[in-house]
């Protein structure tokens, strides 16, 4: 795939007596027709990132291209180009949903029948075509979001940037979101730069996902990889009878090979152990060797989350605070 | 130019499609406006507004005679402090607002435009010829009989009648001497003689009255003021500069609701976004003036015609319309760009409207106000369009209204260069 967007030793510095940096030296290239997810906490630089992106904000070090055009000093083209969803709800309250997207269409530049289609199939699309003639002040806080998001890609471009769309979503309006965004990818091959902090999010919809910390990019790659590449265990959790488990027991689980750890808790055995779908069958063969009875197991993968927790030292939750 | 009039006209739809708005701004002011005048319609200001002090000049050129400098008594007597114990309190100078004026040219055109109800002029010799009425004083007044100007007529004759006793006491005396015997052996030696004979020479000269008054053509009486059209312009002026003021300032509400970094993500020039945002304003600023001073114009046509009977020039009314709505917009955009929030804008833009309007002659006459505050309310662009306003419901053509426009443009003018210099600080994108 040709690479779309490319970021070099990007920085932003919002105030220079504070001396800290919103985006602190990101390079970053993102590819045309991919979903690219930039994962992290509140106040890692996501959304400085892309206001930066869509020409917003003038870098205070490095430069981003958009399609060959330099943000810093062709900012224009780089609009023409792109269509930005904004975390808040960037809408006109006074005015209805097809008043907001009549508006924000004719700032993109559509006129006529182009932007009469653009408006209803926007509507269409994110389920507001009934209420269109409503004014947006009547909207639940759901149908307000998937007003948003349409109202940015209502010109279909050629790039999107969706910043945390579906914040304080119920899961029928963030689903439906979730759908139009895989749609615009797959269906005008919108390129899409995604941030949330989300892992669920980030894992289904990404092809890579890029984990943002404090200004910088500490990860990025596909979800998959980032999981394997990280030194986490899986975890497998055997529920066991008769408990207590013995020590004698314990002891032979961390004899066995890949076995990181082993603990007993609430009538179940938690073993942390790699490559547990090759290791699965040994450690189950040690459990029935010591004469317990297993009743269910759970193997659980790494997650993003894990990742995000090893790399940083800190959860998503924690690092938001 | 079309994305302009778009974000201009999006700022209209929104202020007028709110019922609120529309019944605060515009149906209430006017409404108020037309109960008063349903209630005192025939109530008149006069134009120049009542002044509790009347202001005369003096122009003293008196070099003084033998007797002393009658001229500086005179002034003196006009600036008379009544706190001083020395000046009885019955003394009526104290109403005066006197002012030393440098020439008689000045002086009798001041009075011309009514910017004086009287003016002395003291001539050079006043003081040596004073018993010959030569050279008296002069007072000038206008045509008009203000009562003022005549009451100041009043003071000033009885204030040469007191010198004029004054002298008579020394006639007396001058004569009680000649009787005495001593004095008579004085004059019989010839020492008194030359002395006695030119007082008792001129106390016979039937010619010495030092005071003349004149009057000057000023052509017709000046025009009064319909309180109604006070109240139409000063309710439509304050109700469009609150409009301009919170218009300018909802540039930072729009930011604070990123609707406005939404409008800056598309293909939209920041200068189109500015200037479409300061258009709206103007639009919205614009639609307010012209209920209040249309709804004043259709009701007074609809009673058959203004009771001051003057014919309104529309031009008049639609230029200075424009020059007052730009100045109050670019005001707003000054303020927008000192603040760092809505709110603050918005409070600073309050507290501006009220005080400017206060000294701009809103809510009482300019003319009411002590000397430093109401030169410094030329500052404001209320006093321009107030009195513009006041001028052009009296029949003011738009070549008399020049100065206020001109005024009122340059005030836009300077506001708009300096609020878009702050605005594009204070908003990096802008």
């Amino acid at each position: 795939m040709t690479e779309i967007i490319r970021v070099r030793h990007l920085s932003k510095q919002y105030r220079a007596s504070d001396g800290s940096l919103a985006v602190n030296d990101v390079s970053l290239v993102v590819r045309q027709g991919e979903i690219l997810s930039l994962l992290g906490p509140n106040g890692a630089g996501k959304t400085t990132l892309i206001a930066l992106l869509c020409g917003l904000l003038r870098p205070t070090a490095g430069d981003a291209f958009v399609a060959g055009h330099s943000v810093s000093r062709d900012p224009m083209a780089v609009k023409r180009l792109v269509g930005v969803v904004p975390e808040e709800l960037a809408l006109y309250t006074r005015l209805t949903g097809r008043q907001n997207l009549r508006y924000f269409g004719l700032l993109y530049g559509l006129r006529g029948k182009a932007l009469r289609e653009a408006i209803e199939a926007a509507l269409e699309t994110v389920g507001l075509s009934e209420r269109a003639d409503d004014r947006v002040a009547h909207y639940s806080n759901g149908m307000k979001r998937r007003l948003n998001v349409a109202a940015g890609v209502l010109h279909e471009p050629q790039i999107a940037y969706l910043d945390e769309p579906t914040l304080g979503l119920d899961p029928d309006s963030r689903r439906r979101i979730l759908n139009l965004v895989v749609g615009l990818n797959q269906n005008y091959g919108t390129t899409i730069l995604y941030t949330t902090h989300r892992m669920d999010e980030a894992q289904e919809l990404s092809q890579r996902v890029g984990i943002m910390h404090r200004g910088r990019i500490i990860a990025l790659d596909t979800p998959e990889q980032l999981v394997r590449s990280s030194s986490v265990a899986d975890s497998v959790r055997l529920h066991v009878q008769p408990t207590p488990v013995s020590d004698s027991t314990m002891g032979a689980l961390r004899r066995l090979p890949d076995v990181t750890q082993v603990q007993a808790a609430d009538g179940s055995l938690l073993v942390s152990v790699h490559r547990a779908a090759d290791r699965l069958t040994t450690i189950l063969e040690a459990v029935r060797a010591t004469g317990l009875t297993i009743d269910a197991l759970t193997v659980q993968r790494p997650s993003l989350e894990s990742v995000f927790l090893q790399l940083t030292g800190e959860t998503l939750e924690e690092a938001s605070q | 130019m079309r994305k302009l009039l778009l974000i201009a006209w999006k700022d209209v739809a929104l202020r007028f499609t709110d019922p609120a708005v529309l019944c605060l701004t515009i149906a209430a002011p006017l409404l108020v406006t037309l109960l008063i005048d349903l209630a005192f319609g025939d109530l008149f200001l006069s134009r120049g507004i009542p002044n509790p002090r009347i202001p005369v000049g003096v122009v003293n050129s008196d070099q003084g005679g033998e007797w002393g400098n009658f001229g500086d008594l005179i002034v003196a007597a006009l600036h008379a402090d009544p706190s001083e114990p020395a000046v009885s309190h019955s003394e009526p100078f104290d109403l005066l607002d006197v002012r030393r004026i440098s020439s008689e040219r000045e002086a009798r055109q001041l009075v011309r435009q009514e910017g004086l109800v009287a003016a002395v002029l003291i001539p050079p010799d006043f003081s040596a010829s004073w018993s010959t009425g030569r050279s008296p004083m002069e007072i000038y007044l206008n045509d008009t009989y203000d009562f003022r100007g005549e009451a100041f007529a009043c003071m000033i004759e009885a204030l040469g009648q007191r010198l004029r006793t004054a002298e008579a006491a020394v006639y007396a005396t001058v004569e009680g001497l000649a009787q005495h015997p001593h004095s008579r052996a004085r004059l019989r030696e010839g020492v008194l003689d030359e002395f006695v004979a030119e007082v008792a020479f001129k106390g016979a000269s039937p010619e010495s009255n030092p005071v003349k008054i004149k009057r000057l053509l000023v052509g017709p009486p000046a025009p009064q003021v319909r309180l109604t059209h006070y109240l139409a312009a000063a309710l439509g002026i304050s109700f469009t500069g609150l409009t301009a003021l919170m218009g300018s300032a909802s540039l930072l509400e729009e930011e604070a609701s990123w609707t406005l970094q939404r409008m800056q993500v598309t293909p939209t020039w920041p200068g189109v976004v500015l200037g479409g945002k300061t258009l709206g304003t103007f639009l919205n600023g614009t639609v307010q003036m012209v209920a209040m001073i249309g709804g004043v114009a259709l009701w007074e046509r609809w009673q058959g015609g203004s009771p001051g009977g003057a014919s309104v020039c529309g031009l008049s009314l639609v230029l200075l319309t424009g020059a007052t709505v730009a100045s109050a917009t670019g005001l707003g955009v000054t303020i927008a760009g000192l603040a760092n929030s809505y709110v603050q804008a918005a409070n600073y833009g309050r507290a501006v409207v009220l005080l400017s309007g206060l000294l701009g002659g809103i809510f009482l006459p300019v003319s009411l106000l002590p000397r430093p505050l109401d030169t410094a309310s030329k500052l404001t662009f209320q006093y321009w369009a107030m009195d513009g306003f006041l001028k052009a419901a009296n029949g003011g053509s738009p070549a008399s209204l020049l100065p206020h426009l001109s005024i009122l443009l340059a005030m836009a003018s300077l506001s708009f260069l300096v609020g878009g210099m702050l605005l594009r600080r204070r908003t990096t994108f802008l």
